[in-house]
């Protein structure tokens, strides 16, 4: 795993050893992670994997079962408002103030973390098509995901902590947000970002974490982590369909009659040099599901990791 | 610590104060109108010494009366009928505003996620819960300050006589169940898994207390109890009948608990924990799942369960207390004269205690019957009386004074006969 060994001045968050168990549950375990000044990490994983819990642990909004979370070397559990000085945290959802407008919800927020930059934050609502007057209770989701937003980026905060930050946009506003974030990491500022799209991290990312299960199973830079490019493939034939299992970069073979769905590692050459030889129908190709992934790279490693004693 | 760095320290202190202070504003002024109106009817109807004392002999050392509203005292007084009047009203409708209010701007705000963005500024868990329990004091003070001015402007009247500080400390009694409330709303919700829950068990305890103080102030033997009880504590301060500051101090203490309590739950709590109802998982049960109507009857259950039993236990007290009422009343002949001087809102607590009595547990009327008789025996023997006594009679069925009576005395008093 690529870790980040810097001084702590350099390092925006590191986080050792950091578990939290709820009840009988494992949410987050043994966490090791080193997030260096500037860079923007992508930090992946399905719904459960632990995501959440660790930004609230990095937040201090819950105290962890063992282990420690720091933010530019302050310990984000013992003092977290010393913490929150340099950090901008946006949930993926949040049921704003129904009764304040937008203009009022973006005072408030304000406020709450003692920063903002009123010309920025026009800019913002500017770039993200935003109607600030509006009561918070009239806006779709979408409204209320750029709200949330433009007050997380108003501030210029050293580290941006957003948890899923693009759910509801449309297509032209996740593009404002890509945007945003590329200008925050040429001003230097740190930007962890939770996700489960491959494509906006991949857009966006220097380095990329993948957590399953509350383990950190993989960190490293995109262009390290080719094997994350698999393409999930779906071909039909006329006729019986050749056996792929074999086929050089090809995992994950499911024969389903005259359809045959299998996952493609590196080069599609070997793979298509087989159909060439075959009647094909149908062919299709994307790119595999946060899931598959998971599924077709880590899913039999975890489960005997999780067997063990 | 610089100026900005304070200000931006007290921004869930401001935020919920502001929010708060609606709410303590209108009650404010609510109870304020409360105090001023009824002092000014008890004077345009009792307007001299004679009246006044009929009406004191008539209400004082009524055992059910007082068991529903607490010690009768100096009722033959604008401030003792005023503080008699008004206070019960104020300090449940004081106390159901605090306990709403509390979980509303904390727990609420939890469970609708906007507690984590403040918790992200610059706060800790513990501090927000802090400064929003200081913004909730804004609003107790508030109920205090406009009641207490409201009151003490009216008291101003020299027919009234109330002092200001007399005033100020009626109002202040009225504070104190709402700030008591705003305390275990803190806690409440700090304990259980939503607001929900919270406003459930918080009501358990409002009507706990006051069905302790109804029994505190049943009988003489059990007036211990009114220590026992947050209302019990109100009643004891006696506002405007002879203040005793000393049962300031237990309410001082149970508010300062509750919100210190709450304030280290929240700072050793997880966001969104509970240590009440907290359960996650469970068997699926889809028996009630067929359709709209049993989803209602399954969403609904604890709540009707709860206001089930909560009416059985409410009906049998107030059904034991209204027949001592009704029995002390029928005892005394000025009582109905008394009550119509009052205005209209004499009848309807008559027929409030009517309809109480008959809300009793059937096994409870008939469990005697050699008793029942006697008792009937008594009331036509009671009916007779005031009958032959003046104009206002029960049941003479002759001038304005029989239309006036209030409809369910006169049908118990004819259902028992």
């Amino acid at each position: 795993m690529d870790q980040v060994t810097a001084t702590p001045t350099d390092v925006a968050i590191r986080t050792e050893g950091l578990s939290k168990r709820f009840g009988t549950t494992d949410a987050l375990i043994d966490l090791d992670l080193a997030v260096a000044r500037g860079e923007v990490l992508g930090y992946l994983g399905p719904n459960g994997a632990g995501k959440t819990t660790t930004i609230r642990l990095l937040l201090g909004l819950i105290r962890a079962t063992s282990g420690r979370a720091e933010v530019f070397g302050i310990d984000a559990q013992a003092d977290p408002v010393e913490a929150h000085r340099h950090v901008a945290y946006v949930p993926g959802e949040a049921n704003l103030w129904p009764s304040l407008t937008g203009e009022e919800t973006l005072h408030l927020l304000g406020r709450v973390q003692g920063r903002a930059d009123p010309d920025y934050r026009q800019v913002l609502i500017d770039r993200f098509q935003f109607d600030p007057s509006k009561k918070v209770r009239t806006y779709s989701k979408g409204n209320k995901q750029k709200l949330i937003l433009i007050a997380g980026l108003m501030g210029r905060a050293d580290l941006l902590i957003l948890d899923e930050p693009t759910s509801g946009l449309d297509p032209l506003m996740e593009r404002a947000f890509r945007d945003c974030i590329a200008e925050a990491r040429e001003r230097g500022q740190t930007v962890f970002l939770s996700s489960h799209i491959m494509s906006e991290v991949e857009a966006l990312c220097d380095r990329v974490a993948i957590l399953r299960a509350g383990r950190l199973v993989d960190i490293g830079r995109i262009a390290d982590m080719r094997h994350l490019s698999a393409l999930t493939v779906e071909v039909e034939f006329d006729g019986e369909p050749p056996d792929l299992a074999a086929v050089p970069g090809v995992s994950g073979v499911a024969v389903d009659g005259d359809r045959v769905t299998c996952q493609v590692d590196g080069s599609i050459d070997p793979l298509l040099a087989v159909l060439a030889r075959s009647r094909v129908r149908h062919l299709t190709s994307r790119e595999p599901s946060l899931e598959e992934l998971f599924l077709a790279h880590y899913g039999s490693d975890l489960s005997e990791t999780a067997d063990a004693p | 610590m610089h100026r900005d760095e304070r200000r931006l320290a007290r921004t869930v202190f401001v935020t919920t104060a502001k929010r708060a202070a609606r709410g303590g504003v209108l009650w404010g002024v609510i109870f304020g109108a409360l105090i001023a109106s009824s002092a000014t009817t008890y004077v345009s109807a009792f307007p001299d010494a004679a009246s006044r004392t009929a009406v004191a002999a008539t209400l004082e050392g009524n055992r059910g009366f007082e068991a529903l509203f607490g010690i009768i005292r100096g009722v033959d007084t604008v401030a003792g009928y005023t503080a008699y009047k008004t206070l019960y009203s104020m300090i449940v409708l004081g106390a159901i505003w605090g306990l709403l209010t509390s979980t509303r701007l904390l727990r609420g705000e939890e469970d609708a996620g906007r507690w984590e963005l403040y918790l992200a500024g610059r706060t800790t868990r513990g501090g927000a819960a802090g400064q929003a329990a200081a913004g909730l004091g804004v609003g107790v003070l508030l109920i205090w300050v406009l009641a207490g001015s409201i009151a003490a402007a009216a008291g101003a009247d020299a027919k009234v006589g109330i002092g200001v500080s007399a005033a100020f400390y009626l109002a202040g009694a009225a504070a104190a169940s709402a700030a008591m409330f705003v305390g275990i709303g803190l806690l409440v919700g700090q304990l259980a898994a939503n607001r929900h829950t919270a406003n459930v068990i918080g009501a358990a305890v409002i009507a706990g207390s006051y069905l302790v103080r109804m029994v505190a102030d049943s009988a003489p033997e059990f007036g211990w109890l009114r220590w026992a009880s947050p209302f019990g504590w109100i009643e004891e301060l006696r506002p405007l009948t002879g203040s005793d500051p000393v049962a300031w101090i237990p309410i001082a203490l149970f508010v300062v608990l509750c919100s210190s309590a709450a304030v280290m739950l929240a700072a050793r709590r997880d966001l969104g924990a509970a240590a009440i109802g907290g359960r996650d998982a469970q068997p699926a049960r889809t028996l009630l799942l067929g359709g709209e109507a049993g989803l209602t009857i399954r969403l609904t259950r604890p709540a009707t369960i709860a206001w089930l039993g909560a009416m059985a236990v409410t009906g049998l007290v107030f059904g034991l207390v209204a027949e001592a009422a009704g029995s002390a009343m029928q005892a005394t002949g000025g009582f109905e004269q008394a009550i119509q001087r009052l205005g209209g809102t004499a009848p309807a607590v008559v027929s409030y205690l009517g309809s109480s009595s008959c809300s009793r547990p059937a096994w409870w009327r008939s469990r005697s019957p050699a008793r029942s008789r006697r008792r009937g025996a008594r009331r036509r023997r009671a009916i007779s009386r005031t009958s032959s006594s003046g104009p206002s009679r029960v049941g003479d069925g002759s001038g304005s004074g029989s239309r006036s009576v209030p409809r369910s005395w006169w049908w118990q008093a004819r259902s028992s006969a």
